[in-house]
């Protein structure tokens, strides 16, 4: 390949960090019109390549070259006038100020020698602009107000206002329903008709197929490879990511279901769920999937004691119960694994230790004191039963790997004893060693008699490891399956929102 | 290897054993400018003077930095507090002595309560702007009740014995005031640092959404924290009365400034999870022989104040730059040993 | 279609802005207070109130842009005592007093002029000591990392300190200021007096600098997203220093102003007027987290804070309503945040409902 049909072309790039490589000599190419797809595991370090292209960091070696010429990326600014422009995962917009500023901040429309900003102009382009994607968002509106859907699209008029060459997207659709996925990918194929090129990080293999013309992974923060996508499928693709075939590592679940133990009937959290019905029973376990942005969190929230429902009601061993926060859900025998471990599961300067016994300060009381042996003991107890990788128990929680920081977390969970036990994207960030460890203590817990409601984006899981499996939509339970009726096909279907088009009638534009 | 925060780690350590130096070298300064005055009898004398009315109130806001968040209200609830006290005992049927006492606590109870409410019920405010309206009210309030009058006339042994009374150790007279405060220390330590409820409050200052998914009140935490330190500020403005024998409805002022600074120098840090029992009483004590050094040399409020505001901000500034450095340092190390290879 | 909905539109959303609403409140409490006290809601008292709030409104506009950057500034009482005693201590060094004998209408008469450093000094002066007092703050709360509250908290009493000590406890008296400087917040023109017109000077500057460039819409950028600041390019440490430096320079602007009204400069100067200043900001729509807030809103606020300053005067509800001051404003201060909150929460919820149908 020559140069110059090339827009964009990383080299050796190295970013190191205190204590980490995030990158290690990565390299990446982009042709004008193509959707390169750039995939990899959780801290692969494809978030930090891009924070490198857009400038946001410099790399401590490497070269970018745009059309052949060498570039250097002092700042964000610069990138930007270099034509490339990102929307990353969490929304860089500023909810106090209207669409239109939204768009301009940072290269404002001015006018006269003293630089005034020129609102008319502002507003006039801003407009424009959203048109040609097919919006009618108002420009002169507050951005806080609009849904997250519709701030993706400014934020995409934003890199058009300038005149992006290479636009990249960041796991834009995590919080989108599938219509609203599917406009934003008609956006990005009318871009990439006007010769925009596009690095688009995903999850979701299924898109990126329909998607992409490209793929590269990263792995570890090293470069593994870059294919056309007609040359590879998603298994070979999760193997590069990965580093080896997935075995089958499920254990087996061998538990009986018996009574029920947790019952949800009618429970609706306005702008979040509606109408949820579901029974849990001892020794099961019972999946709860959906696109991200169904409201399986939510839920789960709601069960947990963390918000507060607005309809229905939650039953435990067959009495009402009212959860009105993690402490009286802890009371009531319900327990959560967050799905955030570090901000929501975990103090991370904290050690261990700490972090274990936290939920139940009470059982190592002596006399009203803190006894610092039953603490190490408790501590000890479970980084053996789990295989905690640390060298004490005062080793602080930050300093662990992603698996390892979820087995603590798994163990304050233990900790609890509670009957009713969900879980939330437990593997989500882990090794495979340590997912598999996971997998072989929910079925341990199930055999013991505990229900465990398990929240879950990825399907081998789901199929693998659920006696039952809940799926919802838009904040509904759209289907049931039990073990027998699970197909992936059905599971998607289930999880994709009723759309006109299905049906048949004349889409729209 | 890093170790655990709350296990007395190497920097704690390390952070109090400058305390102690700092406080010898203050000794050594003040000692020589004027012998006559600072010696260690003297000192001890004064120490009803500058070291148990502000110490009380610097223990009430040790727990709510510890959490995380501020409270500038502590002077003004001790003002109205005093203002209650005074006033219930004077006024009118005038009831006993102990009763004003109680209800001078129960007035620093509620303002701690109201500001404890309003913190929990409105996240979304911080506790900054919540306490600088309540610190204006509770003032308010004094200044409705006292106007430009002082209320005083308290039974005797209320000044004599507990404003300037003392009694004989090893030869050397210990303020009554000073035992009142001493005797608390240890219970007061023995809660934040050994007990479970005190495990909790690190707990909340150090992450409150975690703290709170593990089952922690962290409303309620809150909430206590707010009403102790109104009535630990109630504590305060009680033996700074005692001593100066009336109440004004500027009593305390300044004194907010002072707590904080005497806890955030005792190890404290203003963004949570951290502080110290230990490292307060030395933070007190360094500040006591400061304070009474400066007050001998220039003998004037202003400069007091002046030289306590330049503490804080030092104090608060100093880690940060030198964490800066730090990062920096490693990041420029790291730098030079990717160019070798 | 569309451009019928935008223009009925615009109507209901002029109205639906919070100044508005606050200008009609304003105006029925105006009224309100009338019907009690008719002395009240004459043209000449209204003018009393501009002129009494004028200086508030000075420092309030100052106030705007630390509470935009999402910062708090509570020494700037200490700033207006420290810049207005330079000012005092270097016009009183360079006093001079002449006698003169004039002749007018065939009378012979003695006038005392009093003549020292240039007005226009004076004020460079005052508004350099606030602009310094200010690029400190900024430094500590930008760079140094030391939260708002604590930095100025700190700062309130060292430049109080400073003020004493520079002072050397004495204050400074008529006797010993300039004619000019005395006039300074006497001076009339077209019937408004001359704190007015620096007022509305200081405000026209700080609306087109909020409206139009871009240094002002960077405050409002970083107090909204400090991420997204950054990775729009903008630097918020430069930006919260500047707002910093001109809530200084300010502040040194108000404090010549109240000493040249008062004729005194003591080194106690204005304290406890920190508190009115954000009352007046909370009041008029500006969000304490930074984001939100409009020069106007600022301008109703103290106005707000004005009237009812002046109502508890001449209603003399409770006695000698100067007692009550204090209270009030620490009372309204913390309704108006709660109302703020309450506002906004109400609003999120309306969003949760149109969701999901």
């Amino acid at each position: 390949m020559q140069e110059d049909t090339y827009i964009l072309q990383m080299e050796g790039i190295t970013k190191i960090f205190p204590g980490i490589r995030a990158l290690d000599g990565v390299q990446l190419d982009l042709r004008p019109g193509e959707i390169h797809a750039l995939i990899g595991e959780n801290g692969a370090g494809k978030s930090t390549l891009i924070k490198v292209l857009t400038g946001i960091h410099q790399p401590d070696a490497g070269v970018i070259r745009l059309n052949g010429l060498e570039v250097v990326m002092t700042d964000p600014l610069v990138a930007r006038r270099h034509g490339i422009a990102a929307i990353h995962q969490h929304l860089a917009t500023y909810p106090d100020l209207s669409v239109a500023e939204n768009i301009f901040m940072g290269n404002e429309q001015t006018w006269g020698p003293l630089s005034a900003i020129n609102w008319r102009k502002t507003r006039e382009r801003a407009g424009a602009i959203i048109a040609s994607l097919g919006s009618d968002i108002d420009p002169s509106a507050e951005m806080g107000t609009l849904s997250v859907a519709q701030q993706q699209i400014v934020e995409i008029a934003q890199a058009l206002s300038q005149n992006a060459r290479v636009l990249i997207m960041d796991e834009p659709t995590a919080a989108l329903s599938l219509r609203e996925s599917e406009e934003l990918y008609n956006i990005v194929r009318s871009l990439k008709a006007k010769g925009t090129a596009i690095i688009l990080i995903s999850h979701r293999l299924e898109d990126i197929f329909s998607l992409a013309d490209r793929v590269t992974v990263l792995r570890d923060g090293r470069y593994i490879g870059s294919w056309d996508i007609g040359e590879t499928d998603s298994e070979m693709l999760v193997k590069h990511m990965v580093g080896r075939t997935i075995d089958q590592f499920y254990p087996k679940k061998t538990a009986p279901v018996g009574e029920a133990i947790l019952k949800v009937e009618g429970l609706s959290r306005t702008g979040f769920f509606e109408d949820i019905s579901f029974t849990l029973h001892a020794g099961e376990i019972l999946g709860l999937t959906g696109l991200v942005g169904a409201g399986r969190t939510e839920v789960v929230e709601v069960l947990s004691g963390v918000t507060r429902p607005d309809k229905g009601s939650i039953s435990i061993l067959g009495e009402e119960k009212d959860i009105t926060s993690p402490h009286e859900a802890l009371k009531q025998g319900v327990s959560l694994l967050p799905e955030d471990r570090q901000k929501q599961g975990l103090l991370l300067p904290w050690s261990v230790q700490d972090n274990i016994t936290l939920p139940r300060l009470d059982l190592h009381q002596k006399r009203g004191l803190l006894s610092p042996q039953s603490e190490k003991a408790a501590g000890e107890e479970y980084i053996d039963l789990l295989n905690i990788k640390v060298r004490t128990g005062l080793d602080t929680a930050e300093s662990l790997s992603g698996g390892n920081q979820q087995k603590v977390v798994i163990s304050k969970l233990l900790t609890c004893g509670s009957r009713i036990i969900i879980m939330d994207e437990p593997t989500k960030g882990v090794d495979v060693g340590s997912k598999a460890a996971i997998y072989q203590i929910m079925c341990d817990l199930a055999q013991e008699g505990y229900g465990i409601l398990m929240v879950s984006s990825e399907m081998p899981e789901i199929l693998n490891l659920c006696d039952r499996a809940l799926v919802m939509r838009e904040g509904r339970i759209s289907a049931v399956f039990s073990q027998e009726e699970m197909q992936p096909e059905r599971l998607l279907k289930a999880a994709m929102p009723l759309d006109k088009s299905q049906k048949g009638s004349a889409e729209h534009a | 290897m890093e170790r655990a925060l709350n296990r007395l780690p190497k920097w704690m350590k390390r952070w109090e054993w400058i305390l102690v130096l700092l406080i010898l070298m203050v000794y050594a300064i003040f000692s020589q400018l004027q012998p006559d005055n600072y010696t260690l009898p003297k000192l001890l004398n004064q120490t009803r003077v500058y070291m148990v009315d502000v110490g009380f109130m610097a223990l009430g806001i040790l727990v709510v930095l510890i959490l995380g968040d501020i409270d500038i209200s502590i002077a003004a609830t001790a003002a109205l507090s005093a203002t209650v006290m005074a006033v219930s005992y004077n006024q009118g049927a005038g009831i006993p002595f102990i009763a004003a006492i109680a209800l001078m606590l129960l007035t620093g109870a509620v303002c701690g309560l109201v500001n404890g409410l309003l913190v929990t019920r409105f996240p979304e405010l911080f506790p900054m702007i919540i306490t600088l309206s309540t610190q204006t009210l509770y003032r308010g309030i004094a200044y409705i009740i006292l106007k430009d009058q002082s209320a005083g006339r308290f039974p005797s042994w209320f000044a004599k014995d507990l404003g300037y009374g003392s009694f004989k150790l090893f030869g050397l007279d210990v303020p009554i005031m000073l035992v009142c405060i001493l005797a608390v220390l240890p219970i007061y330590y023995i809660w934040l640092h050994k007990s479970a409820s005190g495990r909790r409050i690190f707990a909340a200052g150090t992450n409150l959404t975690a703290s709170r998914y593990s089952g922690i009140r962290t409303g309620r935490i809150k909430v206590m924290a707010f009403t102790l330190n109104g009535i630990m500020a109630a504590v305060g403005g009680f033996f700074l009365t005692s001593r100066t024998g009336s109440v004004k409805y500027t009593l305390a002022t300044g004194f907010e400034m002072q707590a904080i600074a005497i806890a955030v120098l005792g190890g404290a840090s203003t963004s949570g999870g951290r502080g110290s029992v230990i490292g307060l009483l030395l933070a007190l004590i360094l500040m006591t022989g400061l304070k009474n050094g400066l007050m001998l040399v220039y003998n004037d409020a202003f400069i007091l104040n002046l030289s306590i505001g330049l503490l804080l901000i030092l104090i608060v500034l100093i880690p940060n730059l030198a964490g800066r450095l730090r990062q920096q340092n490693a990041l420029r190390r790291q730098r030079l040993s990717l160019q070798k290879t | 279609m569309p451009e019928q909905t935008k223009k009925t539109g615009a109507l209901s959303a002029f109205f639906k802005q919070r100044e508005v609403g606050l200008a009609i409140i304003l105006l029925v409490l105006f009224f309100l207070v009338g019907l009690r006290n008719p002395a009240f809601t004459t043209g000449s008292n209204a003018l009393f109130i501009l002129e009494d709030t004028a200086i508030m409104m000075i420092l309030a506009l100052g106030m705007l842009c630390v509470l935009l950057v999402g910062s708090i500034d509570i020494s700037i009482a200490a700033v207006m005592a420290l810049s207005s005693m330079t000012a005092g201590i270097v016009m009183k060094q360079n006093l001079n007093i002449t006698e003169l004998q004039v002749l007018t209408d065939g009378v012979m008469s003695n006038v005392t002029l009093r003549e020292s450093t240039p007005l226009i000094l004076l004020i460079l002066i005052g508004m350099g000591v606030g602009a310094v007092c200010g690029a400190i703050n900024g430094l500590l709360i930008a760079y140094g990392k030391v939260l708002p509250i604590v930095a100025t908290l700190g700062m309130q009493y060292i430049l109080y300190g400073i003020s004493h000590v520079v002072s050397d406890g004495q204050a400074i008296y008529r006797k010993d200021m300039p004619d000019a400087f005395i006039n300074f917040s006497r001076g009339t023109f077209l019937g408004l007096n001359s704190k007015i017109w620096l007022m509305l000077a200081v405000f026209a500057v700080m609306f087109l600098f909020l409206t139009y460039s871009r240094r002002g819409r960077y405050l409002y950028a970083v107090g909204s997203n400090r991420e997204s600041a950054a990775m729009s390019g903008i630097k918020s440490p430069r930006s919260t220093l500047l707002a910093h430096i001109i809530m200084g320079m300010l502040a040194g602007l108000a404090g010549l102003l109240y000493a040249s009204r008062d004729t005194k400069v003591t080194q106690d100067l204005a304290m406890g007027y920190e508190m009115y200043v954000i009352a007046s900001c909370v009041i008029g729509g500006v969000s304490v987290s930074g984001g939100r807030g409009k020069a106007v809103g600022v301008l109703l606020g103290a106005l707000t804070m004005g009237v009812i300053n002046n109502a508890l005067t001449m209603l003399r509800l409770t006695g000698n309503s100067e007692f009550w001051k204090k209270a009030i404003q620490g009372a309204l201060i913390l309704s108006a945040v709660v109302i703020n909150v309450l506002i906004q929460r109400a609003k999120e919820r309306r969003v949760l409902r149109d969701r999901r149908i």
